[in-house]
């Protein structure tokens, strides 16, 4: 890992250096007490990760630079492994979209729709976004059992035992 | 207004918050016993839950889960070498060989009784500093509550993540995301894109459990392996086995019980920081340190007993100052916040004495975990490691939604914790640990006030940098720990690439 240059952190630098030379630029029209504080945090922010950015590019320091292993990183290997290895990215990186956007969708639609049935809808997704191999028709029926009663849990604890008004939406 | 210790009493041993204890112990073992699943999200998660209770109960429910959490961390570090939460890292050291060579059950009898120990010397911390720390408390003014804010952050900065640099970005982020909504001087409203939904800010759960939970979900369905695989247990408890290794190490105990706590109490640092201090020590103290890291039960105690020690010394900043001791105390905080109590010298004298009510059920809580974690403990280890990922992973993003949503019944709060999860993961690729943000933004506002009222009396006064630092001894000292903070890894750095070279030379 050692001599490679942090491009994640980088790019990650350039975004916080973005967000603190905005939030510089918005301050300054603000009233003078509003403004003080987000100007003063803005410009260090700019300014840590333009450090951190010159950090990371200078090759002397770079190679100090102790930077966590991911777990999920490609190993060594052979031609055979590594093709391999690749198709697991590949799905995993599908399973993580899939995850995201199930996330996203529910967050957004369980107001519209309603939460009982955007969150059954959703926990199956997931059901299926965690399942690995082929499983026994039997055993995904249970699966998909544990899961309903887990929403009908969770539904009343929440609307009824907790009496938190939940968004029934256009369905429930 | 002087406390009713017989209404405290009566409060902490009702038997509805000795339930809420015991739910609270259980809950946050079995989740602390899942590696990626650490105290912060265990009380993330479960945190909604406490609103609907009474400020006391639900606080003793949170810190029973806390301090369930811390321990539970210690199973699949002993079992499967795989620390549940950060704060049980340095108990894989001896844990795991321990295991290996079929005494885990020893050494899981041993992480109950360590974590007990540890966990009622910080109880005991927690009640008896709390009310002195709170007049010294009385002597800070608003500049110096801003450089502790400052301290918060670059102990956060310095500790949580292998670099200082990249911490000190996530906690000037997390301040910035602070200032979203209207200014709390001045009135203006801030960087909210036009959005009334952005009008009140970010919510500071929503965001921790955003940040927490969905970059574990989403490397949870990355990967077809089992998230645990199970070592198998040997012989029954071990009891008095284990009470005789403890009273040999008693000294080893106690004092890694104080480190843990004396760890808690700074702004930012928690168990992991706790652990590996004391297990340091541990083994410089010991007469045959070179067992340390081969299955040397004192490694273990050291460990246990120092993490658990850091729930009560962590509640101490918390409940005192307003600034969180650990990140599971930043989730607190937005509880307590959430439940309209203000942290801060008056609430020992006021609040009809909710802080000792609080005090009193977490030392309840932390004898309760004796029986809970030997008893049920291991067997919901056991259930954890079968729980498919096909299920858990759906309970858990379930969680996460009605969670962030039963914050204020507002779908808007499961936006928000969508949003900052998903930007949590990216910053997590990029090497920016979600800690140092969660931070900014809980002290955002404590370091807001205290920066603007500095800026208007000293302006007032014509000084600003007097009235912030020059004139004010506490803020001399503040600062100088925050350098000291800040050389201390670049003098570590310093120091090894000059034994590098060294080593290279000969």
């Amino acid at each position: 890992m050692n001599g490679r240059t942090d491009i994640a952190g980088i790019l990650g630098s350039l975004f916080f250096a973005s967000a603190g030379a905005y939030v510089f630029v918005a301050s300054l029209g603000m009233s003078p007490m509003a403004a003080m504080f987000p100007r003063t945090v803005g410009a260090a922010l700019a300014l840590l990760a333009l450090v951190q950015i010159v950090t990371a590019l200078a090759p002397r320091l770079r190679n100090r630079e102790r930077m966590v292993p991911r777990q999920d990183a490609a190993g060594e290997g052979s031609g055979a492994a590594v093709e391999a290895d690749a198709d697991g990215q590949a799905e995993s990186r599908g399973r993580r979209l899939v995850l995201l956007a199930t996330m996203v969708a529910w967050a957004l639609l369980f107001p519209v729709v309603g939460i009982f049935v955007t969150s059954l809808a959703a926990c199956i997704v997931l059901m299926f976004t965690g399942l690995f191999g082929r499983i026994s028709p039997r055993r995904l029926a249970l699966y998909l059992a544990v899961v309903l009663a887990m929403v009908i849990f969770f539904h009343l604890l929440m609307g009824t035992v907790l009496n938190i008004p939940l968004p029934r939406g256009l369905l429930f | 207004m002087a406390v009713d210790f017989g209404f405290v009493l009566a409060q902490a041993f009702s038997p509805f918050n000795l339930l809420l204890a015991v739910i609270g112990v259980v809950l946050g073992t079995v989740i602390g016993a899942l590696p990626g699943l650490s105290a912060t999200m265990a009380i993330a998660v479960l945190v909604p839950f406490t609103f609907a209770m009474d400020p006391a109960s639900g606080l003793i429910m949170l810190g029973a889960i806390y301090t369930g959490a811390i321990y539970g961390g210690a199973y699949a570090a002993i079992l499967v070498n795989t620390p549940g939460t950060p704060s049980a890292i340095a108990t894989t050291f001896d844990g795991y060989p321990m295991a290996k060579r079929g005494d885990g059950d020893l050494a899981m009898t041993l992480a109950t009784l360590a974590s007990v120990v540890g966990g009622v010397v910080g109880a005991l911390s927690l009640i008896t500093l709390s009310p002195l720390l709170a007049n010294i408390a009385l002597a800070f003014q608003s500049s110096e509550y801003f450089w502790l804010a400052i301290l918060g952050l670059t102990l956060i900065a310095s500790l949580s993540s292998g670099n200082v640099l990249k911490g000190l970005i996530g906690g000037a982020f997390g301040l910035i995301l602070s200032m979203i909504g209207v200014a709390v001087i001045g009135g203006d409203t801030r960087f909210t894109f036009g959005s009334s939904a952005l009008l009140g800010g970010i919510d500071i759960v929503s965001a921790l459990i955003g940040l927490y939970c969905i970059p574990v979900l989403i490397d949870l369905v990355a990967r077809p392996d089992r998230h645990l695989e199970p070592a198998p247990l040997g012989r029954g408890f071990r009891l008095f086995e284990a009470v005789g290794l403890c009273v040999g190490n008693g000294v080893n105990l106690l004092r890694s019980s104080v480190i843990g706590t004396l760890v808690g109490i700074l702004p930012g640092a928690g168990g992991s920081i706790a652990s590996l201090v004391s297990y340091s020590e541990a083994r410089r103290a010991s007469r045959n340190p070179e067992r340390f890291g081969r299955g040397e039960p004192g490694g273990l105690l050291a460990t246990e007993s120092a993490n658990n020690a850091t729930v009560g010394g962590g509640f101490i900043p918390t409940l005192v100052l307003g600034i969180p001791g650990t990140p599971p105390d930043a989730v607190i905080l937005g509880a307590l916040l959430v439940q309209g109590i203000r942290t801060g010298p008056e609430l020992f004298t006021q609040q009809n004495g909710i802080a000792y009510i609080f005090m009193f059920g977490l030392l309840i809580a932390t004898l309760m975990m004796l029986p809970i974690g030997l008893f049920i403990g291991r067997y919901a280890y056991r259930f954890i490691v079968n729980t498919p990922k096909a299920l858990l992973v759906p309970l858990i993003a379930f969680m996460t939604v009605v969670g962030s949503f039963a914050i204020h019944s507002n779908p808007h709060d499961v936006v928000v914790m969508v949003a900052m999860g998903v930007l949590g993961w990216l910053l997590g690729l990029a090497g920016f640990g979600p800690s140092p943000i969660v931070l900014g933004l809980v002290l955002g506002q404590i370091a807001e006030q205290g920066f603007m009222r500095a800026y208007m009396i000293g302006g007032a006064r014509g000084n600003f940098g007097g009235q912030l630092l020059f004139d004010r001894p506490i803020s001399w000292a503040i600062v100088a720990l925050i350098l000291v903070t800040l050389a201390f890894p670049v003098l570590r750095r310093l120091r090894r690439s000059r034994e590098a070279g060294s080593e290279v030379r000969s």
